[in-house]
C-alpha cells in the first residue's frame, strides 16, 4: 500500500502503542511527538491515524484473501486432477466444481465441506466407475446370451439342412420358423 | 481509493497465492474488490487486468464453461517477487 510519505513515518510502532495500549488523545500523542522534536498538528495526525489503521486492514485483508485463495486452488488442484481419470460425464461437473471452490475461497467462506470436497469427488468418482463397469458386464452378458441363442439356432439349422428325410420345401419351411421369418 | 498501481499489485498477488492454478476473469476481479473496503469499481478492476495484460505481467486463455482464465507470466512472476 504506497502513501505519501510523512513526517510521521517510523514513529507508527510508537503511535499504535499510545493510541491501543496507552489510549493516548490526539493532544497528547501531539505534545508527546513535540518533546521528540516532531511538530504536527492534531489534525494532520488524526488523518495519518485514519490512513495507518485504513491502511493495516487493507494489509490484514490481503494476507487473509491469499492465503484463502492458496488453500482453495490447492483444493481446486485436486479436484481437477480427477477429471483426467473420471468418466466423460463428471468431467464437466469437475470444472464446474473447481470454479465455485475458487469463488467461495475467494470470499473467505471455505467451509469444512470445501476441504472435504477432493475426498467426496474421489469416491462419487468411484461409485460412478463401478456403476458403469456393472452396466457394461449387463450389457456383455446381454451379448454373450444373444450369441448363444444365435448359435444354438444356427446348430439346430444345420441338423436340418443335413437330415436326409426332409424335402427341401420342408427344410426351408422349418429353418423359416427356428429364424422366425415369416 | 485504490490506484491502479495498487490493483495490479493486488492481481499479480493474487495470482502469485494460487500457485499457477489460473483465475477465471469474474473470480479474479471478486479477489480484489469483495474483501476491501472502499471496494474498488469492478471496472477499474477489469481495466487494472488489460494493463497488467499490456505490460506482459499476466496471460488469458479462453477456456470452456470458465471464460478467460488468467495466470501469470515469466515476467509477473518475477515481477511479483519484488513487491
Amino acid at each position: 500500500m504506497k502513501r505519501q510519505a510523512s513526517k510521521l513515518d517510523g514513529h507508527e510502532a510508537e503511535l499504535t502503542r499510545w493510541f491501543r495500549e496507552e489510549r493516548l488523545t490526539l493532544a497528547q500523542a501531539v505534545t508527546r511527538l513535540a518533546e521528540r522534536g516532531v511538530a504536527v498538528s492534531p489534525s494532520r495526525l488524526s488523518a495519518w491515524w485514519a490512513r495507518y489503521q485504513q491502511d493495516e486492514l487493507q494489509t490484514e485483508a490481503e494476507a487473509k484473501l491469499f492465503a484463502d485463495l492458496a488453500t482453495g486452488s490447492r483444493i481446486a488442484r485436486e479436484v481437477g486432477a480427477m477429471a483426467a481419470d473420471a468418466p466423460t460425464q463428471a468431467g464437466t461437473l469437475i470444472k464446474l466444481l473447481e470454479r465455485l471452490i475458487l469463488q467461495v475461497s475467494v470470499r473467505g467462506e471455505t467451509p469444512q465441506q470445501v476441504k472435504v470436497l477432493p475426498a467426496l469427488v474421489r469416491s462419487a468418482i468411484q461409485g460412478l466407475k463401478v456403476q458403469l463397469a456393472e452396466r457394461q458386464v449387463a450389457v456383455d452378458e446381454g451379448k454373450l446370451e444373444l450369441l448363444k441363442a444365435r448359435a444354438a439356432k444356427a446348430e439346430e439349422a444345420e441338423k436340418v439342412v443335413g437330415d436326409p428325410s426332409t424335402s427341401p420345401e420342408e427344410k426351408q419351411a422349418k429353418i423359416r420358423a427356428i429364424f422366425g421369418m415369416a | 481509493m485504490t490506484t491502479r498501481v495498487d490493483l495490479i499489485r493486488r492481481i499479480l498477488k493474487a495470482l502469485d497465492a494460487t500457485e499457477g492454478f489460473p483465475l477465471p476473469e469474474e473470480t479474479l476481479i471478486d479477489a480484489v474488490t469483495i474483501r476491501f473496503a472502499p471496494s474498488p469499481p469492478r471496472a477499474d478492476v477489469a481495466e487494472a487486468i488489460k494493463r497488467a495484460e499490456a505490460q506482459g505481467y499476466i496471460s488469458g486463455t479462453e477456456v470452456e464453461l470458465q471464460g478467460v482464465v488468467w495466470g501469470l507470466t515469466a515476467k509477473g512472476q518475477s515481477k511479483v517477487r519484488t513487491l
